[in-house]
């Protein structure tokens, strides 16, 4: 991977105007995505990963606010692109796939025509030429009969090969980064596993960049190179995913981290109390404070600021404040922890034995 | 758990009719309950589980096979003896006493078909089960208060008395952790996890016995899935419920339930102990499914091997050799008589 930012997201700050007043839904939110990564936000709904994301594309709903905040791209501000300009990025530079592939999809246009569709506009190709790279794209997403599928409706799928339909229609011009929403939360384990995989082939095909978003930790492992965990419109830490789930350090990762069970958890699992605060009146002090059992007086009257933990970690809570009290992550998190580290020496161990013995 | 059994469920089958084909939607399925267990069953959407729950509360009217509750026969099918007189209609070797075999089976059917009739006139509903529904937004309507929603069940079984109405809704509401007050609210007042608490308070306030949860939280944050995992098991111990718990998240079913039952395009295929199925899994698509679940920890995923299933078409008569055959103490795999002998010695090696 080279170290090349390509996008660049630093302060943004979206609220959206409503009967019973501005809802605050994304709050000082920084990030950077690098060439070639896969970068995960991970929160609950109403987090504001998706306005985010959203915002990435031009596509907030008119009711929104941007208060604040830039997005580099190419050195071009996309908050301040004109809808006409933004023409050149939505689609061709950032593709986005969406959560439900079946109401992304038009039900009364067969697959080709929404597959070739924005080449007839955007590019001169003839019709022919469209429809080969159409064919081209859905074998590439892994359709077994792509000359049917280009004449199929999207009904006539299942859900697991509507989303590859999706995904190719994100890469028909090429973008270079592609932000996925949600891509598998509507479909079955199995087939989940074969759209993430695919996700990840296709990236390592064409050098894409990713911004994947989801509310499931599980999903993120095998996926992430870097991830953000939003909570209340706000980024509470970001790292590397080894240190997101071997050694977080907030105490809301912590709780997702421990509310999901392994595959040999037995304990009563570790719910996380109340429910996401009401953005209409964002907390004055750290938004989880109200359902964190680690929350110290100075959680309530003051936001923490980002703590660095290591150069490529950070985390917004007090905790982290030389003066805090320390406090010890749930057992599940150091189990998980221990068991990495022991399963990363015997590989080592192997991996040295082996070399020896030759 | 004392063992007595509770819910049994033999040869289930549920066909929908779609122009001339049927639709097998839960084809021969057969399990038991016990007494305060939670029995867990997973599979793919479209795979019938939905289905094989909305027969045993009678949501639908089995096409085929019977199902007791508590020792009492609750609901029964036809299938069998309708099959039987076709047979008999159609049979070529029925020698010199056709008229009477053919009539015999005739007779067989139509008493079938009484027996059913009668059943689900004898129990309507049946109270001691209850389900609780997949999306708490459109399982609850939202022209009518919380109140209402919860003690609807209580009206319609006879209760008139506000005061032990409005009792027993405060009880329950405090039993599922929300507040007495949020009784006269809407429930688009409510978070979805809120609106899941109210989903099962209005399925306990008729003291049942089993309780039917059909993918209970995965239309919820997994923040909120827990506290709602946390109150079913709360709600099993305080109650002494049973509960079948139907779900494609493996990792929550393995942690829940005691049993499993995965199923697949209308059949049970493997049932084990949720212990052993996921140590021992036997049948092909219980591998890929395991396989296949997000694990949070990167290290181990990145070195996961995916197993991936492929459906084997099978004759009609070739699918008639598979049964759900007992190859370990407790643990059932979907095969045939050959397969059966070798999937024994394969796992008595382990």
């Amino acid at each position: 991977m080279e170290n090349k930012k390509i996008l660049e997201v630093s302060n943004l700050t979206i609220s959206f105007k409503t009967n019973d007043g501005l809802v605050h839904a994304v709050r000082d939110v920084s990030f950077d995505l690098m060439k070639g990564e896969t970068l995960a936000i991970v929160g609950e709904s109403g987090s504001g990963k998706s306005v985010t994301s959203r915002s990435l594309m031009g596509l907030l709903t008119p009711n929104a606010v941007v208060e604040g905040g830039t997005i580099m791209y190419e050195g071009t501000d996309l908050l301040k692109l004109r809808e006409d300009q933004f023409h050149k990025y939505r689609g061709n530079k950032i593709g986005m796939v969406f959560q439900d592939p079946l109401s992304c999809l038009n039900p009364i246009l067969k697959i080709g025509k929404q597959l070739t569709e924005s080449m007839l506009l955007n590019e001169k190709i003839s019709k022919a030429d469209a429809k080969a790279r159409a064919l081209k794209l859905l074998a590439g997403v892994g359709i077994p009969d792509p000359e049917r599928c280009y004449g199929q409706y999207s009904f006539e799928l299942s859900g697991g090969m509507r989303q590859r339909v999706v995904i190719a229609i994100a890469l028909s011009a090429n973008p270079e980064i592609l932000i996925c929403d949600e891509p598998t939360t509507a479909l079955d384990v199995t087939i989940q596993a074969q759209i993430l995989e695919l996700i990840n082939e296709i990236k390592r095909e064409r050098d894409l960049s990713v911004i994947f978003i989801t509310h499931d930790m599980g999903v993120v492992a095998n996926m992430a190179d870097r991830i953000a965990v939003m909570y209340a419109g706000k980024i509470v830490e970001y790292g590397t995913s080894e240190e997101i789930f071997y050694s977080p350090a907030h105490p809301y990762t912590w709780a997702l981290l421990a509310s999901i069970p392994d595959l040999d958890t037995h304990e009563k699992l570790e719910s996380i109390p109340g429910t996401p605060p009401n953005m209409l009146f964002p907390p004055k002090g750290d938004a989880f404070a109200a359902r964190n059992k680690y929350a110290i007086a100075l959680d309530f009257e003051e936001q923490p600021p980002l703590f660095e933990i290591t150069p490529t970690h950070y985390a917004a809570t007090w905790l982290l404040h030389p003066k805090a009290p320390k406090v010890q992550p749930p057992d599940i998190v150091l189990e998980r922890a221990r068991r990495w580290q022991e399963s990363e020496k015997a590989e080592n161990a192997e991996k040295s034995g082996g070399e020896e013995s030759r | 758990m004392n063992g007595e059994e509770i819910l049994r469920v033999e040869g289930l089958r549920q066909y929908f009719r779609n122009g001339r084909n049927w639709i097998k939607a839960v084809d021969d399925v057969s399990f038991s309950v016990k007494k305060g267990e939670i029995l867990g069953i997973v599979g793919e959407s479209g795979c019938g589980k939905t289905t094989t729950a909305r027969s045993v509360i009678k949501l639908y009217r089995p096409t085929g096979g019977k199902v007791w509750f508590n020792g009492e026969l609750i609901s029964a099918g036809a299938w069998d003896e309708r099959m039987a007189f076709e047979k008999a209609k159609t049979d070529k070797n029925r020698g010199e006493r056709a008229k009477e075999y053919i009539s015999e089976a005739r007779e067989n059917y139509r008493k079938a078909v009484d027996l059913s009739r009668q059943l689900n006139k004898k129990y309507p509903s049946v109270t001691e089960i209850q389900m609780i529904f997949q999306d708490p937004m459109a399982s609850l309507n939202p022209r009518m208060t919380i109140k209402e929603i919860i003690a609807e069940g209580l009206r319609i079984h006879g209760e008139k008395n506000e005061e032990i109405i409005t009792a027993k809704v405060y009880d329950v509401l405090k039993k599922v952790g929300l507040q007495p007050d949020h009784a006269n609210r809407y429930p688009h007042e409510f978070s979805g996890g809120q609106r899941q608490r109210i989903g099962i308070a209005r399925a306990i306030i008729m003291q049942p016995k089993v309780i039917i949860a059909d993918e209970p939280v995965s239309a919820l944050d997994v923040s909120i899935q827990a506290q709602v995992i946390n109150l079913l098991g709360q709600l099993r111990d305080e109650m002494g419920l049973t509960i079948l718990f139907i779900a494609h998240d493996l990792s929550v079913v393995k942690y829940f339930s005691d049993r499993i039952g995965v199923m697949y395009f209308g059949h049970m295929v493997e049932m084990a102990e949720s212990e052993e199925l996921f140590s021992h899994p036997i049948h092909g698509y219980t591998k890929a499914l395991l396989s296949a679940i997000p694990l949070p920890d990167p290290y181990a995923e990145k070195r996961r091997k995916r197993i991936f299933y492929q459906r084997p078409e099978y004759t009609p008569e070739e699918e008639e050799k598979f049964a759900l055959r007992e190859i370990y103490p407790g643990h059932f795999v979907r095969c045939t008589e050959l397969e059966e002998i070798n999937l024994r010695r394969e796992r008595e090696k382990d």
